[in-house]
């Protein structure tokens, strides 16, 4: 995919274009993107697509003191079902005077250059921010899960040598999820999956480990499950492959992960 | 603490950085003079240099509140997030070209002139 890139949807466009809803949906460049809204509007929710499960909304209210910035944050079970106001013109945040338009940035972290495979082969699935602005009354539906997302490769990059192979998945607030796993890669091959959180440090992110290393034969499957209630709620999960010998040019085989917010 | 070398690094060092102030009580004053030592650098008219401060009018807007309490854990915790997005941003903008060299440098060098 192409390295993500930091761009403002043009909420005034939505409006000039009679739609009822201004949308942000797409991949996070950063962990400090912040989007700007300069429409007022009905309410502000989670979008369907969303793998962030926190957002942070910032609107102007000169009640609040010495910024008037009132901060609200939105998750799947909550939206601000609240008119909004985007007052770019007639209200300014103190004490800088930047105009009051509608800020909205994610409350989860993230760390676009994390890599723990050194050289070795990576797949990193990018989180998605997808955040609804309604400019008209918001259906009853603003609140709810997230949708249930399915990350399916049927033939997993080659690992050359020893070494590990990475998968990345998004799993912010994430209450489930389901991971199978088809070994096709001519050796047997350990499995490690670890809850991954992005913290503000300049040493190594903690890992949970979440499933005890398994090795999966060659010409296997397996099934783990993951639940909230046992294992915790963590930023990614993150999967290693480990084959116990040189796959060579091979691929590891099929790999299923489903990740929801229901508690199953 | 050691001066950090780009935008990324001192996103990621600043909880352990403004850790220093926090303890000192001047959290408040450096959260200040860091926002003033880069601002003349991004005009409101140009629409890359936007991002900056909608994030510095977050950061500036929640610095007017603190009291400067020595080793306010709160103030510390929501600050050095706001610096790190702030940072990573600030990085990120730099590599797709939405700001200058220069304007990068100048967020660097108030972060290490005030936490590094």
């Amino acid at each position: 995919m192409p390295t993500p890139v930091f761009s403002n949807p043009d909420f005034a466009a939505y409006v000039t274009q009679s739609f009822e809803f201004g949308r942000i949906n797409q991949y996070l460049a950063s962990a400090g993107d912040i989007f700007e809204a300069s429409v007022s509007c009905k309410a502000v929710g989670l979008g369907p697509n969303s793998d962030l499960s926190r957002v942070q909304v910032g609107y102007f209210d000169p009640q609040v003191p010495d910024s008037s910035m009132a901060l609200g944050l939105i998750t799947p079970a909550r939206a601000l079902a609240l008119p909004l106001p985007a007052t770019p013109v007639t209200g300014r945040y103190q004490p800088q005077q930047t105009p009051g338009r509608i800020l909205i940035w994610s409350g989860d972290r993230y760390d676009s250059t994390y890599d723990p495979s050194g050289a070795g082969p990576l797949v990193f699935e990018r989180p998605i921010i997808d955040v609804v602005q309604y400019f008209a009354d918001p259906p009853e539906s603003i609140e709810g899960q997230r949708a249930d997302k399915e990350y399916y490769y049927a033939r997993m990059p080659a690992f050359g040598g020893d070494n590990s192979l990475f998968l990345l998945i998004p799993f912010y607030g994430r209450r489930y999820a389901c991971c199978n796993f088809e070994n096709a890669a001519g050796v047997d091959v350990a499995i490690t999956i670890s809850g991954l959180d992005f913290v503000i440090t300049p040493a190594s992110f903690p890992l949970t480990q979440l499933i005890a290393p398994f090795t999966l034969s060659d010409g296997s499957a397996s099934q783990q499950i993951i639940r909230a209630a046992t294992h915790g709620i963590h930023d990614y999960l993150q999967i290693q492959f480990n084959p116990t010998g040189d796959p060579g040019p091979g691929v590891f085989g099929s790999v299923r992960i489903q990740v929801s917010d229901l508690v199953a | 603490m050691a001066a950090r070398a780009t935008l990324a690094d001192a996103a990621l060092g600043a909880f352990e950085d403004m850790t220093v102030q926090s303890a000192a009580g001047t959290l408040d004053d450096a959260i200040a003079a860091f926002i003033a030592g880069y601002t003349a650098s991004f005009d409101e008219q140009r629409s890359g240099d936007r991002p900056i401060i909608n994030w510095t009018a977050v950061l500036y807007g929640y610095q007017a509140q603190m009291d400067g309490a020595v080793n306010d854990w709160t103030e510390l915790r929501i600050t050095a997030d706001y610096v790190y997005r702030l940072c990573f941003l600030g990085s990120q903008l730099r590599s797709q070209s939405s700001i200058s060299v220069a304007q990068a440098a100048a967020i660097l060098a108030a972060y290490n002139a005030n936490f590094g």
